[in-house]
């Protein structure tokens, strides 16, 4: 098995006053494991819509998934779908909101958002909360949902207490086994100064002689969240509908429990506790694995103080906190600058290669396409038009909308071409036309694209185009 | 000889960061730092740089949109009147503006006659020939006018110059068959001039806003980013329509953008600031193939290509750009800088011509250009050689 997500037949409206606005229509793509799968379009062709559709964080009202699956492994993130509304038809037809459904939904959501699944926004400004300080803001994710990897740590730095802390002064680290012995090792790779090395050897040592005060608690605090690991992992790994309602049923009442903002407030509170120590130390080495300088200092700092690169670089770390399968990147170089942009750029390949996380990049830059991605999906109007492995895209495209992108496209390596551009522009999704969705635009209109919608069609292996002009077996 | 349309000379505009409870001056933000510039009639000049660098400003005081703490700026210009001012803003050293407003006192008065700026006459035909189209559409269109009325108010104002060179205002009948003649080259029609901008996409209300600065049918428009809040498809058609106008009424445009890629289709001599300041001047295609400033190595190197199998080892430029209200001392770029030297930290570097209409600011640019120079001759070798083997390579393949 080699699919990190499979989205099929995806369809998001939004229910507005002039009409419904039906962005997403039948979107279908398959997500391969440790690859970065690029979505291209125009603005208002469902790009982000997809993204926040598969995190669902689609507000609702006036946007609501009407059809769909996402799998990931076994589980259908969408299973409970049909249930989260009731259709009353009395006099007229309404449709009331199952509340107890959506509330369970969105409590396992919690689960799944910022551990299996999570996403950089375009930007990053708006992304990070202006009242709390950046530590603040990546330790959220790494106590939500990194708890037992964190205790293991400790656990095991306190029972080699003694042995730290004869190190403590030397800017080095002895070596040991296990959890600790691999934590070890990242932070010696990572570090590059012996001053950031004793600053997370006095971080583990406090948070280990902490640990040890209070053993007895800590111990069944990891007990009880290895138990939760495990829960999830089954999770994840069976294929039984009734085990994984049952599952989710116990895992959700967890959550209830788990406020977010009362999280960060008693950490604010209760500084003193080993995990949260624990949680600052991790989070410093997360800050320098996103090359940020100083990271200690940044640690302390709000969000307005920093440059926009640097923010991103932030919400970078936090979304990679906790070694996501899956990271949807929504533009995350759009409001930057070229070279920031390159720097960016280059950051998440080297992380993803090390990591082996499964990006969904989504831009509108097919430049920064070209240089990220493996594979390719362009989108239009709320459909997948065509997808294909990125170098078959840009030196075979198939669809008419592709080909008209990339000859519209200025280049800088060969300044001569002149500019050909597409008539018209992205129709209106509350009366999109009919059939084909681009034959007002396009130049090979015939009769039948004016009628019917195109299947999705396999051209060659690993390129589907969704269009009348060819031939070839049909993919679901 | 190309004549010379506008020159500004030690342009400098600072912008005061008031703080305090009194609102007492704390600093300046040095938007623009001793900017020369000359653009050519006829010709499209590209002023890239990274946002915060005062390309947007330097644009506003060339219009004189808003007002230069110094500087001069020259409708078509004496050779001798110019060279004299330059002489004198070349003894500028001081960043304090009301040092820079004494040195000014020594400015003759012809100078200050010609002056765009100090020369109120001068100042209201100059704006007549000068128009300019801005980023968001959606902001530069007034949401309560008709598009009929947005396009007539700078022709009301203005009136269009004949072909004697007067200019005469347009009225009643004229004046809508003048407008409608306009909306027509825009792609638009009849329809179009009875509705308000919200009611248009994003490339058309670019549309708009270009027909309105074409109307009163200028010498000099400054396109400040004008297409960069546009999808691809409609960047292509906006490109190709200012391409267009300027064939037909011979305009000269200031194409202020951060895409190198759209530059370079459309402009032939590029501008690069850095932090206020100009680092290279070149034509478009030296500058994109044989760049010499440091800045704009990294520059080109940092944009991607839309082509997969084109893998380039990228110059990864470190940090941020600096704030302008605190820049590095000696060269701005210095801090980022792969060839930085302790001279960079100490002595500004000044602007100097190493080719041919090639400016450069940097103490190292004959050594990187002699460099350069050196590896492309190396690069045309190692070309050459692999063309040949791939010949006989299929040579080979063909017999075999």
């Amino acid at each position: 098995m080699d699919e990190a997500l499979v989205v099929r037949n995806l369809k998001t409206q939004f229910f507005i006053y002039e009409g419904i606005v039906k962005a997403l229509d039948g979107v279908s793509f398959t997500l391969k494991k440790g690859e970065i799968f690029g979505i291209v379009g125009e603005t208002g062709c469902g790009k982000s819509v997809t993204a926040y559709s598969i995190t669902r964080l689609i507000p609702d009202p006036p946007g609501r998934i009407v059809e769909g699956h996402i799998l990931m492994g076994n589980l259908d993130l969408l299973r409970n779908l049909s249930k989260e509304v009731i259709i009353v038809t009395k006099k007229r037809t309404r449709i009331r909101h199952n509340n107890r459904v959506i509330k369970r939904n969105e409590y396992f959501f919690n689960k799944i958002r910022g551990k299996y699944i999570s996403m950089i926004f375009q930007e990053p400004m708006a992304a990070l909360n202006p009242v709390y300080t950046i530590e603040d803001q990546v330790s959220e994710t790494l106590l939500l949902h990194n708890r037992t990897r964190m205790l293991k740590i400790i656990k095991s730095a306190s029972e080699h207490l003694e042995e730290l802390k004869e190190w403590q002064n030397s800017g080095s680290f002895p070596s040991f086994s296990g959890e600790l012995g691999e934590e070890i090792e990242k932070i010696k790779e990572a570090s590059k100064s012996k001053d950031s090395v004793k600053k997370h050897q006095e971080l583990l040592i406090e948070a280990a002689s902490k640990f040890s005060k209070r053993k007895e608690k800590f111990e069944r605090m990891l007990s009880k969240s290895i138990e939760n690991d495990k829960l999830e992992d089954r999770l994840l790994k069976t294929s039984d509908e009734a085990e994984q309602e049952a599952i989710i049923k116990k895992l959700s009442k967890e959550t209830k429990k788990i406020n977010l903002i009362k999280i960060t407030r008693k950490m604010k509170r209760r500084s003193k506790d080993p995990i949260i120590i624990e949680a600052r130390r991790e989070c410093l080495s997360l800050l320098e694995s996103v090359e940020i300088p100083n990271p200690s200092i940044v640690m302390k700092s709000f969000p307005h103080e920093l440059s926009g690169g640097m923010l991103q670089r932030v919400v970078i770390s936090i979304a990679l906190a906790n070694s996501p399968k899956i990271l949807i990147a929504d533009e995350p170089t759009t409001a930057l600058d070229v070279t920031i942009q390159a720097q960016i750029l280059q950051l998440l390949r080297n992380l993803q290669k090390n990591i082996g996380t499964s990006i969904i990049l989504i831009t509108h830059d097919l430049a920064v396409i070209a240089e990220m991605c493996d594979r390719v999906a362009v989108m239009y109007a709320g459909n997948i038009v065509e997808t294909a492995t990125t170098s078959e895209l840009f030196k075979n495209p198939k669809h008419p909308y592709t080909i008209g992108l990339l000859r519209s496209l200025p280049r800088i390596d060969d300044p001569s071409r002149e500019l050909k551009t597409i008539p018209g522009s992205v129709p209106n999704l509350i009366t999109p036309p009919d059939g084909c969705r681009f034959h007002p635009r396009c130049p090979f209109v015939f009769d039948k694209c004016k009628v019917e919608k195109p299947e999705t069609i396999e051209v060659s292996e690993g390129h589907t185009v969704a269009c009348h002009l060819f031939h070839g077996k049909e993919v679901n | 000889m190309k004549e010379v349309l506008i020159q500004g000379i030690g342009l400098r505009k600072y912008f005061p960061i008031k703080g305090g409870i009194s609102g007492r001056t704390m600093g300046y933000v040095y938007a623009v730092d001793d900017v020369n510039i000359k653009i050519y009639k006829g010709e499209t000049v590209g002023l890239v740089g990274e946002s915060g660098c005062g390309k947007t400003t330097l644009g506003k005081v060339l219009l004189d949109l808003i007002d230069p703490t110094a500087g001069m700026l020259f409708y078509k210009p004496d050779e001798s009147l110019t060279s004299q001012v330059s002489e004198l803003y070349m003894k500028m050293t001081t960043n304090k503006p009301s040092e820079l407003r004494k040195e000014e006192r020594k400015l003759t008065n012809e100078a200050k006659r010609r002056d765009v700026f100090r020369n109120r006459v001068r100042n209201k035909d100059f704006r007549r020939r000068v128009q300019i189209v801005f980023q968001d559409p959606v902001s530069s269109l007034d949401p309560r006018m008709l598009v009929k009325d947005i396009i007539a108010e700078p022709i009301k104002i203005n009136g269009v110059p004949t072909e004697s060179g007067k200019r005469t205002k347009l009225r009643g009948s004229n004046l809508q068959n003048y407008v409608l003649q306009m909306i027509g080259e825009m792609g638009l029609n009849r329809d179009h001039l009875f509705r308000f901008p919200h009611e248009f996409s994003g490339g058309q209300r670019q549309r708009i806003a270009i027909a309105r600065a074409i109307s009163i049918k200028p010498e000099f428009i400054v396109l400040d980013e004008p297409t960069s809040a546009l999808d691809v498809s409609v960047q292509a058609q906006i490109l190709n329509l200012l391409k267009e106008l300027q064939r037909k009424y011979g305009i000269t445009y200031l194409f202020i953008t951060h895409n190198l890629a759209v530059i370079r289709a459309v402009s032939d001599r590029v501008i690069v600031m850095y932090l206020g300041k100009i680092v290279e001047e070149a034509r478009t295609d030296e500058l994109f193939t044989s760049p010499i400033h440091p800045y704009t190595q990294a520059l080109l190197a940092s944009i991607p290509v839309p082509d997969p199998d084109r893998k380039r080892n990228r110059l990864v430029l470190s940090g941020d750009v600096p704030s302008p209200s605190n820049p590095p001392s000696g060269c701005r770029f210095h801090t980022r800088c792969r060839f930085a030297q302790e001279i960079c930290s100490q002595k500004e570097p000044v602007l100097e011509e190493i080719r041919e209409g090639h400016m450069v600011a940097c103490h190292f640019s004959k050594d990187i250009a002699a460099s350069e120079s050196e590896i492309n001759a190396i690069k045309k070798v190692e070309s050459a050689v692999i063309d040949n083997l791939q010949d006989v390579k299929s040579d080979e393949s063909t017999r075999g």
